[in-house]
Parts: C-alpha cells; sequence; structure tokens
C-alpha cells in the first residue's frame, strides 16, 4: 500500500522519476474524473430535494437595512420602506420561479414595471436589482455595491422609496433564493421640472429605467396586507448543501494535491540531479497556485 | 532557475497577477471571469511552449504537459464560476 501511495506520489524508477499523480495520462484521468462529478451534481441536483441547493438566511428588512446604510455613507437621504414595492418585488421573485426565468424581462415580455402598476403604484422613477444565490443580506448588497450600474441604482438621489422581495425555490432544478429590490418614486412625490412626455429616459443600467406614470392623475396605493415580505424567515432547510460549496471544496483538494505533489516532485529531482523531459514545476506551482487563489476568492451568488 | 530565465517568469507572473487583480475587480461580471479564466489557460499553455521553443528543449510530452494542466486550471475555475 505504501509503495503504491509512493507510486503515485513520489519519483522514482518504477513512475520513470515522476510522481505517477502528475503524468499526463493520470492528469487526463484527473480531468475527466472531475468533468464526471460535475455531471453528477448536475444530475442529481434536481432529483435530490433539500440535499443540494442554495440555503440562506436573508431578511428583507436587512437588505432594506444595509441599502439605506450605503446610500447614508455616500451622502444620501435614507429610502422608506414602501409595502406596494415590496409586494411588487415578492411578484417579481415569485413570477421568476414560476416562469423558470432569471432575467430582468420574463420570456413572455413582461416588463419589470408591470409589476409596479399591478400594485397601483404610479411611479415617476423606477429601478431594479436582483440577486440570485447569495447566503447572507450583506454579501448581496457587497455584490450590487461592486457592480457600477447596480451601485448607481443604489445611489441614485431620484429614488425616495424601496422594496424587497425574498423567495425560494427551484430554479434550473436548483434550490436557491432569489432577492428583488425595487427602487421607486411616485408621480405624486416628485415636483416635475419637466413634460411627462419628455422625462422618459433618465436612468439607464442595469434595468433601472423611468418612464413616466401611464396617467397624469395617479390613483391612491392600496396597502395590500397579505403582500408584505417575510420580516425575519429562514429561508431554505439548514442542511442543503450547496453545489458551489462541494465544488469549491473538490476544487481545493485537487488542486492542493497536485501541487505539493509538483512541489515534492520537483525538489527531489533537483535534489537527485537526475534530468528528464518536462515541463517546469516552478510554473505549474504558480499557475495552480493562482487558480487556488481564484477558487479560495470566489463566492457565490448572482447579480443582474 | 537560472536569473536568465527571470524576464520569462516576469511575463509568467504578470498574467497571473493581471488574471487575479481581474477576478477580484470584476467579481460581479461572471462572463468577464470566464473570459479571463480562458484567456489564462490558453496564455499559460503558450507560453509554456515559447518558454520551452527559446530554450531549444521543446518535446510533444511538454507540450501535452502543459496542456493538460491549462485544462485542469480551466476546467477548475469555469466549474466554481458556473457554480457560484
Amino acid at each position: 500500500m505504501l509503495d503504491l501511495l509512493a507510486h503515485y506520489l513520489i519519483p522514482r524508477p518504477s513512475n520513470n522519476h515522476k510522481a505517477k499523480l502528475i503524468h499526463t495520462s493520470s492528469l487526463v484521468i484527473l480531468i475527466a474524473i472531475f468533468i464526471g462529478l460535475q455531471g453528477l451534481f448536475q444530475f442529481i441536483t434536481p432529483k435530490a430535494g433539500s440535499i443540494l441547493g442554495y440555503a440562506a438566511n436573508i431578511n428583507p428588512i436587512e437588505i432594506e437595512r444595509l441599502t439605506n446604510i450605503e446610500r447614508q455613507n455616500n451622502g444620501l437621504s435614507p429610502l422608506t420602506d414602501n409595502p406596494s414595492l415590496d409586494a411588487a418585488a415578492l411578484a417579481k421573485g415569485r413570477d421568476m420561479l414560476a416562469k423558470g426565468y432569471w432575467a430582468h424581462v420574463a420570456p413572455d415580455g413582461t416588463q419589470p414595471w408591470a409589476f409596479f402598476t399591478a400594485v397601483h403604484y404610479d411611479y415617476r422613477y423606477a429601478g431594479e436589482n436582483l440577486a440570485r444565490d447569495f447566503t447572507n443580506p450583506q454579501s448581496a448588497v457587497n455584490a450590487w455595491m461592486a457592480s457600477p450600474s447596480h451601485r448607481e441604482n443604489i445611489l441614485n438621489s431620484k429614488y425616495k422609496e424601496i422594496g424587497v422581495g425574498v423567495v425560494e425555490g427551484s430554479l434550473d432544478g436548483v434550490d436557491t433564493t432569489i432577492i428583488v429590490q425595487f427602487f421607486g418614486t411616485k408621480l405624486q412625490d416628485s415636483i416635475p421640472t419637466q413634460p411627462l412626455a419628455a422625462a422618459k429616459t433618465v436612468n439607464p443600467s442595469p434595468i433601472p429605467s423611468s418612464s413616466p406614470s401611464p396617467t397624469n392623475s395617479p390613483s391612491p396605493i392600496p396597502i395590500i396586507a397579505q403582500a408584505s415580505p417575510p420580516s425575519n424567515k429562514t429561508l431554505l432547510a439548514g442542511n442543503v448543501i450547496s453545489p458551489f460549496d462541494a465544488t469549491k471544496y473538490l476544487s481545493i483538494s485537487l488542486v492542493g494535491i497536485l501541487i505539493l505533489v509538483v512541489a515534492i516532485d520537483g525538489f527531489l529531482i533537483n535534489r537527485r540531479k537526475i534530468f528528464r523531459i518536462a515541463g517546469h514545476y516552478q510554473a505549474h506551482i504558480a499557475f495552480l497556485g493562482m487558480i487556488m487563489i481564484l477558487v479560495l476568492i470566489a463566492k457565490a451568488g448572482k447579480i443582474i | 532557475m537560472r536569473a536568465k530565465h527571470l524576464s520569462h517568469y516576469f511575463s509568467l507572473a504578470g498574467i497571473l497577477m493581471a488574471t487575479a487583480i481581474g477576478f477580484i475587480v470584476f467579481s460581479y461580471d461572471k462572463n468577464f471571469q470566464l473570459a479571463l479564466i480562458s484567456s489564462c489557460s490558453i496564455s499559460y499553455f503558450v507560453w509554456g511552449i515559447v518558454h520551452h521553443i527559446i530554450h531549444k528543449d521543446l518535446k510533444l510530452e511538454i507540450i501535452f504537459e502543459y496542456l493538460v494542466v491549462a485544462a485542469i486550471g480551466f476546467v477548475i475555475g469555469v466549474s466554481v464560476i458556473f457554480r457560484s
């Protein structure tokens, strides 16, 4: 057993003075196994129920609080929570799960602004940020702030109100958590400085657009009590294994072992002054080390 | 590593550092991260070949070795980005 282990990890005559694990043929097999495991994750995820997925503990109120902290840090007034916007954001999240899409515009062409008007929120300015698969509110807000277009939405002085909806469900066969952040300014809250017809393009990206309200006489905004988002809900079961974490730990293990074996192999070959036809082990260590850094700094969560 | 090889390694260090910095700065853009990891893997493969051509010791085994090491990095990088 020890002999076999040494054959795979240490350069010696039995492996032609190169650790068997880093022979080209072995590396090809490792790649095939890694891809096979990824395929297995993909295959078992939809059938695994609550085994594989993205567990999260996202509190919509916390998202709003962190958003307002960012605004205040940048000298802007905090946004006010609007229950209608909360309801609209929740409806957008549920629509994404029901229709199975991850985009600002639904496959049937439904624009984000349709959810504003559905709750009778007559807006002058409106914007939307989306996030999924984040494990906590802070990481989602950090990701938005790192993206210029999402940051622009959060720090837009034209917005006065905010609504956040957090939904859980299956998207592409994976249990996930989606955060929908809606920004808005009611028609009656703004003082038009120009004709409404000319106020169409104020605010681009990521879908932060603004357009005039469809009506000049805004109707009162009804409060939809049952549509208020959960205030303090733990989403998904606590024993869910994230496909991201599984891939991350697998990658760290594989790259770590390879770096170790290449380093030991290079050290022993140098010390024994053995000449062999091979690539430079220092270069391989540098490249694999960089891959290790990328894997370590990678974080779960997507934003659009 | 001889002193005269250092300039070659500086170019490799530049490629790897640019990739790592780009990965951090554009953490919000998964497509850009995918482009980065692809470019880095290809660059590493090309760097290995050019390096051994300059040293006049390029063999087919060495080409395959750099190819599979670059492929491992690419597959792992893409998988992590895809799952994130």
